[in-house]
């Protein structure tokens, strides 16, 4: 998968994460759910962003300042697109 | 020989071809980072719109008095709010145009107009110089820019009116068009400010809302 898509499929995630997580404990199931992904691969993901850093390593509902950061830009960046109109959605 | 008073005029062109230069710019880059036929579509409607700015700015040397450079400008200037307007549309029916779809129906669609154009125009006992048809052109670009506006304000579908500025801007480009096509059939061949105004502002607001396009996502290895 080219590395720039697999950067939007990872802010998609973090998006999700972000908003969910801020009124307590989230399931597993459900974030996987909104990111509109198979369960399995779901956690591949986010073993991958712990890896990379974007998320906590003890705790995946945590995003690290690096996670922040990119979850930051990538919003600015989907933002940018819908003022188009052109939603990556 | 430059015409007289024309400096302001190419300057203003100049900035308008670097302005939406930039914005098809940010498009294309966004494109070779995240292959996708609509980040490449607009990058080219940009492209294109950008290009005729600088074809208007040499119409001031007399080099430009050629009907072909007269025709490619006409043909041309009609071509990127095509392009835009073919896309937009496209998504409004749910529809992904590939790239090459998109110009060839955009191109049909200008030679579609021009024909139009040509049955249109007052008739003269020779064959009109291209340039006649300027005016007339002018207000089809401000209709196909007001209808790529209202297409991509039907898109984003937001209470917020910030979400539109992108609308707007289109509107302002579409507003210049139609400014300098009541000047061309009022016969007033000099050039006016107040439709740069427009177009500038325009531009402008566009690349505002591009600029975050230069921070590509992209995923810590």
């Amino acid at each position: 998968m080219p590395r720039r898509e697999r950067a939007t499929i990872l802010g998609e995630i973090l998006d999700v994460i972000s908003d969910g997580t801020q009124g307590g404990e989230v399931k597993l199931t459900h974030v996987a759910v909104r990111c509109n992904m198979p369960y399995d691969r779901f956690r591949t993901y986010l073993r991958d962003m712990q890896d990379r850093g974007l998320l906590d390593a003890n705790d995946p509902w945590k995003l690290t300042s690096m996670g922040q950061e990119f979850l930051l830009n990538y919003r600015r960046w989907r933002a940018s697109l819908r003022l188009f109109g052109m939603d990556p959605q | 020989m430059l015409h007289d008073s024309a400096g302001l005029f190419v300057a203003l062109d100049v900035v308008s071809l670097a302005l939406a230069g930039t914005i098809a710019f940010l498009f294309w880059r966004t494109h070779v980072a995240m292959p996708a036929q609509g980040f490449q579509i607009l990058a080219l409607g940009f492209g294109v719109i950008a290009a005729t700015y600088l074809t208007v700015a040499i119409t001031v040397f007399d080099i430009a008095e050629n009907p072909a450079i007269e025709a490619m400008n006409v043909g041309g200037r009609l071509l990127g709010p095509l392009i835009l307007f073919t896309h937009y549309a496209a998504r409004r029916f749910g529809i992904t145009l590939r790239t090459v779809n998109t110009v060839v129906t955009s191109l049909a669609a200008v030679a579609f107009t021009l024909f139009l154009l040509y049955y249109f125009v007052p008739p003269h006992a020779e064959l009109p110089p291209p340039s006649s048809y300027l005016a007339y052109s002018d207000l089809a670009q401000f209709a196909f820019l007001v209808a790529t506006s209202y297409l991509i304000a039907a898109e984003i579908g937001s209470a917020r009116l910030a979400d539109y500025r992108v609308a707007l801007a289109i509107l302002l480009l579409g507003l210049a068009k139609y400014s300098w096509g009541l000047l061309a059939l009022h016969g007033i061949e000099e050039s006016a400010v107040i439709p740069y105004l427009w177009r500038i502002v325009g531009l402008l607001i566009l690349l505002q809302a591009a600029i975050p396009l230069r921070r590509i996502p992209d995923a810590p290895s």
